[in-house]
């Protein structure tokens, strides 16, 4: 019999499934008068992810184990509420991102995924990452305890399999740099760190929809230049259960318990980017190789606001 | 009082309109109103309970959310009176509904065709399409066998389009003599006997519906000839007073009753049926909360998985599924 924790993981999952089929067909189409169905980019993704957040809610709360985990609330950015100032033992909080990838979901319908973690109270009444779910609309990853796992996202959690390690280096493909957050005016610093790894690929759509692939996929790197909020790291999280290598730009290698330590300083009011900038890589010379790239871009360019959205 | 029907509003609509004809047609009123209400509260179904009716739609020979004739007969006998009363005020046809897990439950069919008995009784579909039975809910005295891999023999049956199927012959499991009662045929193969098993339980698939004393009614047969049998206990008046009988006293309302349907006939025009019931064994059931509790937690850790199995991402006919494969 599974633990707790793998039915909250389970619960997550159930809903995410409920979400991703739900942006698949998102009711803001309706917005302009079209029938069901009928593609359009021109919909609105703030509205999308807030009746996203719904869906989820209410997908979790018709799961049958719901009652069981004793959920204070479904909070996130569409759903921000003061915290208590204690929890009880066993009380969980989920912490979710219903849309990740907004703009990539409004301009392409890829590149998006949903992010939902479950936060537990201890004896003290502090709350502990218990969980997390990234489901984007071909893969899951599960994080819970320090054991990774994937799967199909529509498959159940029961076949999904255990992540270890990353899949290692393919010589017959180049290697990848997924660069998260970019912005029209981070172009030169972009411009700037590609000049530094010309043979690398480069893709400019990363964040939780794409760190995971850094152990699981052909992707060799994830670099992201701004603090984030923790929902928006939950998958470099999931890359420290594995010996993929996670620090950040300096160079400095972070290890999983330290990492978590952010996540356990969680504060539940507002958007709170605590995340410093940071470097997902398959082993630790291709890490160095891209801190190096990205210390000497930015010494190259005007330094961006890293607070900055 | 509120009737959710999981399945689509047109199959609704077609049950329905039988089930006013067929509750007269069985002779419903042919029995003393308080034995037929005594029937209706040992089942857990009447005209004053909010009961979530679930008809199988996994049948391995129909396109997936189809409802074989043999299971929508057996709706009609149960839901019969309610929804005839429904139809006479408050009636809501509805594209797609959502059915309560925290209400009583009622499933009508075995799990090889009704998904949310695989996940009530422990069944689970394999990569290779074998629906095994895990265990892992409640232990009971008796179970149906579906794993194809299981069994060997197999029996023929006239469906009512007027077609000759083939199908394995499962047989009923009775777990505490370790015996398999299979239905019987004849020299030529054809079913001359069914067995149905009619199980009542806690619904201890959510937490809150364990609580509030919510149910589990379970009518399966090995065959739909046998689900469809299930009418006779409602127009055989002897057979539901032994049943009666049998539960008077118990010390608990839940229990496992097991039918034989016997007398079978084929007809090309209404298919294979069984002309009467015969109760072979009635097993009164008690559980601890240790066993409620991990029956629900069984359940609830398969849920996600078990949506996989039985929903997938949308319908997925089954076209040219060999029903003996």
């Amino acid at each position: 019999m599974g633990t707790d924790s793998d039915v909250c993981a389970s619960v997550l999952r159930f809903a995410a499934q409920r979400v991703l089929r739900y942006l698949e067909t998102s009711q803001a189409w309706q917005q302009l008068g079209l029938a069901e169905g009928q593609f359009h980019t021109g919909d609105d993704p703030i509205r999308a992810d807030a009746e996203a957040h719904q869906e989820f809610e209410a997908a979790a709360r018709s799961h049958p184990a719901w009652s069981d985990l004793r959920v204070w609330s479904v909070v996130g950015e569409e759903n921000i509420l003061p915290p208590p100032e204690t929890f009880s033992e066993g009380t969980r909080v989920i912490v979710l991102d219903s849309l990740d990838g907004s703009s990539m979901w409004a301009m392409l319908r890829q590149g998006y995924c949903v992010a939902a973690m479950s936060l537990l109270a201890d004896s003290t009444g502090s709350l502990q990452l218990e969980c997390g779910v990234i489901a984007t609309p071909v893969h899951s990853f599960t994080l819970a305890g320090d054991e990774l796992r994937f799967g199909p996202s529509f498959d159940g959690p029961g076949n999904d399999a255990l992540m270890l390690s990353t899949v290692p280096e393919i010589d017959v493909r180049p290697r990848s740099l997924a660069i998260n957050g970019y912005k029209a005016r981070d172009r030169p610093l972009i411009l700037e760190i590609m000049r530094r790894l010309p043979d690398w690929d480069v893709v400019t759509n990363a964040g939780n929809p794409a760190n995971p692939y850094v152990v699981m996929g052909s992707l060799t790197a994830t670099v992201n230049t701004r603090y984030q909020c923790t929902w928006d790291a939950l998958g470099i999280l999931a890359c420290t259960a594995t010996d993929a290598v996670v620090g950040n730009l300096e160079g400095t290698i972070v290890s999983g318990p330290n990492f978590r330590h952010l996540y356990n300083r969680l504060l539940l009011e507002g958007n709170v980017k605590c995340i410093p900038p940071m470097i997902v890589a398959k082993n630790l010379d291709r890490f160095l190789e891209v801190s190096a790239a990205v210390s000497e871009a930015l010494r190259a360019v005007p330094p961006p606001d890293l607070m900055e959205p | 009082m509120v009737i959710e029907v999981e399945a689509s509003a047109k199959i609704v609509s077609a049950v329905a309109s039988v089930a006013k004809s067929t509750w007269s047609w069985l002779g419903r009123y042919s029995m003393r109103r308080t034995a037929t209400d005594a029937l209706n509260e040992l089942l857990g179904v009447g005209l004053r309970t909010d009961t979530c009716f679930r008809i199988g739609v996994l049948h391995s020979t129909l396109e997936r959310g189809s409802v074989h004739p043999d299971d929508a007969a057996a709706f009609a006998t149960i839901a019969g009176p309610s929804l005839a009363h429904a139809m006479q005020s408050d009636w809501l046809l509805l594209d797609e509904v959502a059915g309560d897990l925290e209400s009583n439950v009622v499933v009508i069919g075995s799990p090889g065709s009704e998904g949310l008995s695989r996940l009530i009784f422990g069944y689970q579909e394999s990569s290779d399409h074998r629906l095994q039975y895990t265990g892992t809910t409640l232990d009971l005295p008796y179970r149906w066998e579906e794993d194809r891999a299981e069994v060997s023999a197999s029996c023929l049956r006239m469906q009512p389009d007027g077609h000759t199927s083939r199908r394995p012959n499962w047989p009923i499991v009775d777990a505490r003599h370790g015996l398999s009662l299979r239905p019987r045929t004849n020299n030529e193969g054809f079913l001359t006997s069914d067995y149905l098993l009619v199980t009542k339980l806690p619904n201890f698939l959510t937490a809150s519906g364990n609580e509030r004393g919510r149910t589990i009614l379970s009518v399966g047969g090995s065959h739909g000839v046998a689900t469809r049998a299930v009418e006779h206990l409602f127009s055989q008046p002897e057979l539901a007073a032994e049943l009666l009988r049998r539960h008077h006293g118990a010390p608990a309302p839940h229990f496992q009753a097991l039918f034989e349907a016997r007398s079978v006939v084929h007809s090309a025009r209404l298919g294979s049926t069984a002309r009467r019931l015969v109760l072979v064994d009635y097993v009164p059931l008690t559980f601890t909360d240790q066993a409620i509790h991990l029956a629900h937690r069984a359940a609830a850790e398969r849920f996600t998985d078990w949506m996989r199995e039985t929903e997938g991402r949308g319908i997925e006919p089954r076209r040219g599924v060999d029903p003996l494969s």
